[in-house]
């Protein structure tokens, strides 16, 4: 693997732009060691197949290499990669054809008797998993920590509208939870 | 008191993002206060069940690899591949908006319901088809072939290795085919050719640096044709790649054709399977998803073998074209001569070739015969 110039911001306090260079690899492996559980996340919370979440992360890093290695511009290497693993991710679930959203009467999985720390994240998951994908898309990447411009760019959305659309799929989230807390049988009426 | 915040206003702050401190209404008001709160609560709920998941060991030392043995000077390739967008320069905005409104007429409106992804299972799947599908006319292939391993045992050592495979299908007529390897200088060394239309049967071999022709007539077509057989083992070897993870795909150029290639280096078959795989390679064309190359290393019943098949030359011709001796081979000089009807009413050709074997040894007079 060669090496490539890179194009690098740093704080204000120092000179805005430097050029330095690295082999592909470390700035790949760096990049990786950063992101990659981050882009899993998402991958895995858009498209709730572990095995198609590991096939971004890899497509997305594939892509960094030949970004990188044509001397691509890399000023924001967390939007970037968030960007290339969104688009992947909307690719994938046009490619399934038919999204289910996941309806609580439907689930007859055997649950716990006591809930924990895990059944709370499996409840939450599951009220993202029904989510239109727009919605699903937005609270994914804002899971992650990116910022509104940041969401914006991989999104492909305005980013002045981030903050509404945001708030209205975090109320949908929130509508979601509680309808999934009302569709449980109480305990005494089983 | 200032105004309420909006819905967006107190998410912007819950997120960090108004820009300043916060706004101070969002304390002084115990209404927006409690909706800020809310706010923070479900959105550290997200965070918590989508963000905070460690990615674990195996699925990063998984990932790794894959992007390590995807590196430069290596074979690159994910498991599906999508055209690549590049944004062109300014200078080029106006050729570009040319070119693009030419490509959306001719290409994109045409093909508006075609994908424009493609995956390694769905290449491997389509492969598996034209593998299958009904062609008509004559097919004759030339490919090279060698088999190592328990496959390798089911053919005579001298036979072993990699050959050359001359191999000529009626599409229109089933059980009419010939299959003859060849030497380097173009020598058949071992064959079959059944005709149904004719109703021959001939097999051809090499031992001892002696040829055999086997040539019957009035023969059944045979149960399991060589043709068949070769693409039965291709079907299901496929069918393993598709089941197995870890698939990556890339493109080539094979011979001026574009060509996927399909490739996995670890097969996840379950454990338990009398077939296993543990790694194989398809190149599969673009156009027409015919196999042009595969080759895999795996397990038959804990018995190891490998497979080497390279496509050297495929040609069509109508069915008109047929002629007897497509579906023949002929005898070489200093080669023995088997001629005669089937004695044994069978499909399957061995009986014919031991059956006329035998009787063509001589009986001995009175006491039994040995050699």
């Amino acid at each position: 693997m060669g090496t490539t110039g890179l194009v690098a911001t740093l704080p204000s306090s120092r000179s805005p732009v430097v050029e330095v260079t690295r082999p592909v690899e470390g700035i790949v492996a760096g990049l990786f060691d950063g992101h990659a559980a981050g882009l899993y996340r998402l991958s895995l919370t858009m498209l709730h197949d572990p095995d198609q979440a590991q096939d971004v992360v890899q497509d997305t890093f594939l892509r960094l290499i030949t970004h990188v290695e044509a001397g691509g511009p890399l000023a924001n290497a967390r939007g970037w990669l968030y960007t290339v693993a969104a688009h992947a991710c909307r690719d994938r679930q046009r490619g399934l054809g038919r999204w289910l959203p996941w309806i609580a009467a439907l689930d007859r999985r055997p649950s716990r008797e006591s809930a924990d720390a895990a059944d709370g994240r499996a409840v939450v998951l599951r009220a993202i998993r029904a989510l239109a994908p727009r919605d699903r898309l937005l609270v994914a990447l804002r899971a992650q920590g990116l910022s509104y411009q940041e969401i914006a760019q991989a999104a492909g959305i305005q980013p002045a509208s981030i903050g509404r659309l945001l708030a209205r799929a975090l109320d949908r989230l929130q509508k979601e939870l509680d309808g999934q807390v009302a569709a449980i049988p109480h305990r005494d009426q089983r | 008191m200032s105004r309420c915040l909006s819905d967006e206003e107190l998410q912007a702050i819950a997120d960090g993002e108004s820009g300043t401190a916060g706004d101070p209404h969002a304390t002084e008001c115990a209404s927006c206060a409690k909706r800020l709160e809310a706010r923070r609560r479900i959105t550290g709920r997200l965070v918590e069940a989508a963000g905070t998941a460690a990615l674990p060991d195996a699925v990063r030392d998984a990932m790794r690899a894959r992007l390590d043995a995807g590196g430069a000077g290596a074979p690159r390739g994910a498991t599906t591949l999508r055209p690549v967008r590049r944004a062109p320069g300014w200078a080029w905005a106006a050729g570009a908006a040319a070119a693009a409104a030419l490509v959306f007429f001719f290409v994109v409106v045409p093909g508006v319901d075609r994908r424009t992804t493609v995956s390694a299972a769905e290449i491997l799947g389509r492969s598996r088809t034209a593998l299958g599908a009904d062609v008509t006319g004559i097919e004759v292939l030339t490919y090279d072939l060698a088999l190592e391993g328990v496959l390798g045992d089911l053919i005579p050592r001298d036979h072993a290795g990699r050959f050359t495979v001359e191999e000529t299908i009626d599409h229109d007529r089933e059980g009419r085919y010939r299959i003859v390897k060849l030497a380097a200088n173009g020598q058949v060394v071992e064959g079959a050719a059944d005709d149904s239309l004719r109703q021959t049967r001939v097999r051809y071999l090499r031992a001892d640096g002696n040829g055999f022709l086997f040539r019957f007539t009035a023969a059944e077509p045979t149960a399991l044709s060589a043709p068949a057989l070769k693409r039965a083992l291709l079907q299901t070897l496929i069918t393993l790649m598709q089941t197995s993870s870890g698939q990556t795909l890339q493109e080539l150029q094979r011979d001026g054709e574009a060509c996927y290639q399909v490739e996995i280096r670890e097969s996840l078959v379950p454990a338990g399977l009398p077939f296993a795989l543990e790694r194989a390679r398809a190149v599969v064309t673009a156009a027409d998803s015919r196999l042009v190359e595969f080759s895999a290393a795996g397990s038959v019943a804990d018995r190891p073998f490998t497979i080497d098949f390279a496509l050297r030359s495929r040609e069509m011709r109508p069915a008109a074209s047929a002629q007897d001796s497509d579906f023949d081979i002929a005898p070489q000089p200093g080669d023995v001569v088997f001629e005669g009807n089937v004695t044994i009413a069978s499909s399957n050709p061995i009986w014919d070739i031991v059956s006329r074997s035998l009787s063509a040894i001589p009986p001995a007079p009175g006491r039994p015969h040995s050699r």
